[in-house]
């Protein structure tokens, strides 16, 4: 995934003029000022972390230099998924460390509202972020937060949805949207030729074992490979994971992939390429720690002498271990 | 009876009536044993300046009353035992002295608690009965006994206040006998003060000894001017004083030829001169603020007190309302006249004899720990936390047992936040600084105070386990109380329990009243000499 935006987020100076009067007349007042509050502390923990969306993949993934039949080209492309899925959550941490840093503008119970401030990154623009709490019958909290721009004077729209579930900010599940279409017509898009035209959402859940991760977006007219993107990750505790993902490129070729792998990098793949309908190819594939293929079940014919997977030299595919699980 | 005393007082310090001291042919040796004995036992409380009184005497009697320092013994907090030892030994010397021909002069001096015809020393006991009977039975030529403890004056009933036997200025020799010197009548108390930093007669005393007792101006000091100097000067301070006027008195059996001269004034040594035209009452105070003398004189005649090099400050009171006048006066080998027209003038309140002996600084260091009240603590909104601080204070700077401080402290903790399954864990820190005013109240070696404090409180804080939230930090300004229970020691160290409660509105999230108190053990060293 690519960055979609950055915004430098500043209270306004007036509101800084105002805060040294307000203080002084708190003090005489006997009354204390700052920001040492739990509920702000409860409100900002739901926001998503590098932590809850952070994909670990082994390092070996993409690195190794393999005999033939080669490295594992699944496997190869797990890093820069995971990479590209970073990315995205680069570009939402870097929204929600703003409001980390800041104080809320105005605290209601159940309400925490930062800004409206100036967007420095975007002059003439102005930030809004609003975090909403209720709670279900089981009184367990959820939190909706909205992150909104507006040109200054104007409607503020939403560049950023966001919500969290759980009892802690540990264990939860959570889902944002970035309305990549939105910042486009803002004109805060920082990359606008290569950033999506949809919706790009994210769902996670560390309620269990393993943790997720899922991420869909949809691919914009200059994309030049996807037209479609949904990518699902599963971190388990003992270091092994899943991935699975679906693409369609622009020759309308549906990849359908389940991998799943281990601590040391190992793991297994389940390819299938739908061409039609009525056409589709399945193969198997396993990898060793190194990320060379050790054992290709593939299907070689005459369209295809080495296999869908290509990794069937003259028709005889490589039969070494495979990890299991 | 205090009518013929006083009688008789005047008649021995006239001039006219007085012989003047012989000049004896024989050298005159003196001894000096000086106890302070604060220190009284059970049933008693223990005398502030007893010690300090003791060694006043020996400063002044080893610089101007002719003992050389090997020849004193200094005594604090001893034992009878100690003091009859140390009785013995003077005496022996001063009978080998005696074998070589000198005039002696034994001088034992106390400052202490007596009751019931004992002095009290510690959980020990010496009669004034058997006192007199050792200091009888020395071997001196003259014995001098000065008693400054209550009830003291009945050591003088064994034989009676008598007049003493006129002096033979014929005899060749000097005078012989026993005189006995007591702060108070047998049924009263002697009284210190913290104005004057020491007890009411031992100060008098040791005024006139210095100089201001000199009613002849010949320069010496004799026993019967002292005694009459620091006779009235006592009954004139303890008048109004709650414990009651106290009337020193004295036995007198001394014969032969001429009074006893108690301290002589050099002519070129160092000394504080009240010119002639100088009127008034003064007050003289030492480099560390306590009264060293006071003079009260007339114009007419220069007055001089021998003080030792130094720094002193010289107050003079005058008549109501219009305040003290004030002067810096330091000596260096030589006399140095008071310059009455450069004196300075400072407010009444300031008097020493009203209460300001000047202000006493010490330091306080403590650690302890704070804890806020109710749900406010169980929520971890404001959690426990350890404190060490420090704290300067002064004492009857803004009047007598009114005290101000400046504390800081630093401490801080570890807490997790309370309110998920999954606790947010956090460091927190927290510096505050308070200024306080109290009032003091001595029981003894304990004091209790209660007053007020305003201070400022900052706290911050950190999530450990969460280093993506944002740290936070909370500042006030609380009034609050705070209460002290001191217990001194020693002279200058007390262990100090010191309890403040204060008042916090918290107005983050919601409005909150909440409490939290501090509780610092620690020790405060008095300051300064």
């Amino acid at each position: 995934m690519r960055s979609v935006r950055e915004v430098a987020i500043v209270p306004r100076t007036r509101r800084g003029r105002a805060a040294l009067p307000a203080a002084v007349v708190a003090l005489a007042l006997g009354a204390g000022c700052g920001s040492w509050s739990n509920e702000d502390i409860l409100f900002v923990a739901a926001l998503p972390t590098r932590e809850a969306l952070a994909l670990k993949v082994p390092a070996s993934a993409g690195q190794a230099l393999c005999a033939p039949p080669g490295p594992s080209q699944v496997w190869g492309w797990a890093r820069p998924v995971g990479d590209g899925l970073n990315g995205a959550v680069d570009t939402v941490l870097a929204l929600v460390d703003l409001v980390k840093r800041t104080a809320p503008t105005t605290r209601e119970t159940d309400v925490r509202v930062w800004g409206p401030w100036d967007d420095q990154k975007h002059p003439g623009m102005e930030v809004r972020v609003t975090m909403r709490r209720s709670r279900d019958a089981a009184g367990v909290p959820s939190f909706a937060y909205e992150f909104e721009e507006r040109p200054r004077g104007g409607a503020f729209q939403h560049v950023l949805d966001g919500s969290f579930r759980g009892q802690s900010a540990g264990a939860g599940t959570g889902e944002f949207i970035l309305h990549f279409a939105t910042a486009r017509a803002l004109g805060i898009s920082d990359h606008p030729d290569r950033d999506p035209y949809g919706d790009l959402t994210v769902q996670y859940d560390r309620t269990g074992d393993p943790r997720t991760i899922g991420l869909d977006v949809p691919a914009g007219p200059q994309s030049e490979n996807l037209t479609e993107f949904n990518y699902g990750f599963a971190g388990y505790q003992n270091g092994n994971g899943e991935f699975d993902y679906v693409f369609v490129n622009q020759q309308a070729q549906r990849y359908e992939v389940r991998a799943r792998f281990d601590a040391a990098g190992a793991g297994l793949a389940e390819v299938k390429l739908v061409l039609s309908l009525a056409s589709s190819f399945t193969y198997h594939q396993c990898w060793d720690s190194q990320g060379c293929v050790t054992n290709v079940q593939d299907f070689p014919t005459t369209f295809f002498p080495n296999g869908i997977s290509g990794l069937c030299p003259n028709g005889v595919c490589p039969k070494g271990a495979c990890p299991t699980f | 009876m205090r009518w013929l005393k006083l009688a008789l007082v005047f008649w021995l310090a006239a001039p006219g009536l007085c012989a003047p001291a012989a000049a004896s042919a024989a050298v005159e040796h003196r001894f000096a044993l000086l106890a302070g004995a604060p220190d009284g036992g059970a049933g008693t409380q223990p005398l502030r300046y007893a010690e300090r009184d003791a060694r006043r005497m020996l400063g002044i009697l080893t610089r101007l009353g002719g003992v050389r320092p090997e020849d004193a013994r200094l005594l604090l907090s001893p034992g009878a035992d100690e003091v009859r030892r140390a009785l013995a030994e003077l005496s022996d010397k001063s009978r080998a002295a005696r074998e070589q021909g000198e005039a002696t002069v034994l001088l034992v001096y106390y400052s202490g608690h007596a009751r019931e015809g004992s002095l009290r020393l510690r959980e020990t006991r010496l009669g004034l009965d058997e006192l007199k009977h050792l200091l009888d039975e020395a071997a001196a030529d003259v014995r001098i006994g000065l008693l400054d403890s209550c009830r003291s004056g009945a050591i003088t009933r064994a034989k009676g206040v008598r007049q003493a036997p006129a002096f033979d200025v014929s005899r060749a020799s000097g005078p012989r006998g026993l005189v006995l010197v007591t702060s108070s009548g047998a049924d009263e108390d002697s009284q210190e003060s913290d104005a004057i930093g020491g007890s009411f007669f031992t100060h008098h005393l040791a005024s006139g000894l210095l100089g201001d007792a000199d009613a002849s101006g010949d320069g010496q000091v004799t026993l019967a001017e002292a005694y009459a100097y620091a006779y009235a000067r006592t009954v004139a301070s303890t008048a109004d004083t709650a414990g009651g006027v106290q009337h020193p008195a004295y036995l007198y059996d001394l014969g032969g030829a001429g009074d006893v001269v108690l301290t002589s004034l050099p002519s070129g040594a160092a000394a504080l001169v009240f010119p002639a035209a100088a009127e008034g009452s003064y007050v003289v105070l030492d480099g560390a603020g306590r009264a060293v003398a006071e003079v009260s004189k007339r114009g007419g005649s220069a007055r001089r007190l021998a003080l030792p090099d130094g720094r002193y400050t010289v107050k003079k009171r005058l008549a109501a309302g219009d305040g003290l006048l004030v002067a810096d006066v330091r000596l260096a080998g030589a006399p140095a006249e008071l310059d009455e027209g450069g004196m300075r003038r400072v407010a009444l309140e300031r008097d020493p004899q009203k209460g300001f002996g000047g202000a006493r600084w010490s330091l306080f260091a403590g650690a302890g720990g704070q804890r806020f009240f109710g749900p406010s603590a169980a929520s971890g909104l404001f959690p426990p936390a350890g404190l060490g601080g420090l704290e300067l204070v002064v004492r009857d700077d803004l009047g007598h047992g009114l005290s101000w401080g400046l504390d800081a402290a630093a401490g801080g903790g570890s807490s997790s936040l309370g309110l998920s399954s999954d606790p947010l864990g956090f460091r927190f820190t927290e510096v505050s600084g308070g200024a306080s005013l109290w009032k003091e109240l001595g029981f003894g070696p304990v004091t209790l105070s209660a007053g007020a404090r305003l201070a400022a409180l900052y706290l911050a804080r950190s999530f450990s386990s969460r280093s993506d939230l944002p740290s936070q930090y909370f500042f006030t300004i609380t009034p609050g109380l705070t209460a002290t229970a001191a217990w001194r020691v020693s002279e200058r160290f007390s262990a100090v329990a010191r309890l403040r409660g204060h008042y916090l509105f918290y107005n983050v999230d919601q409005n909150l009243s909440l409490g939290y108190a501090e509780l610092l053990l620690g020790v405060e060293y008095a300051l300064g000499p």
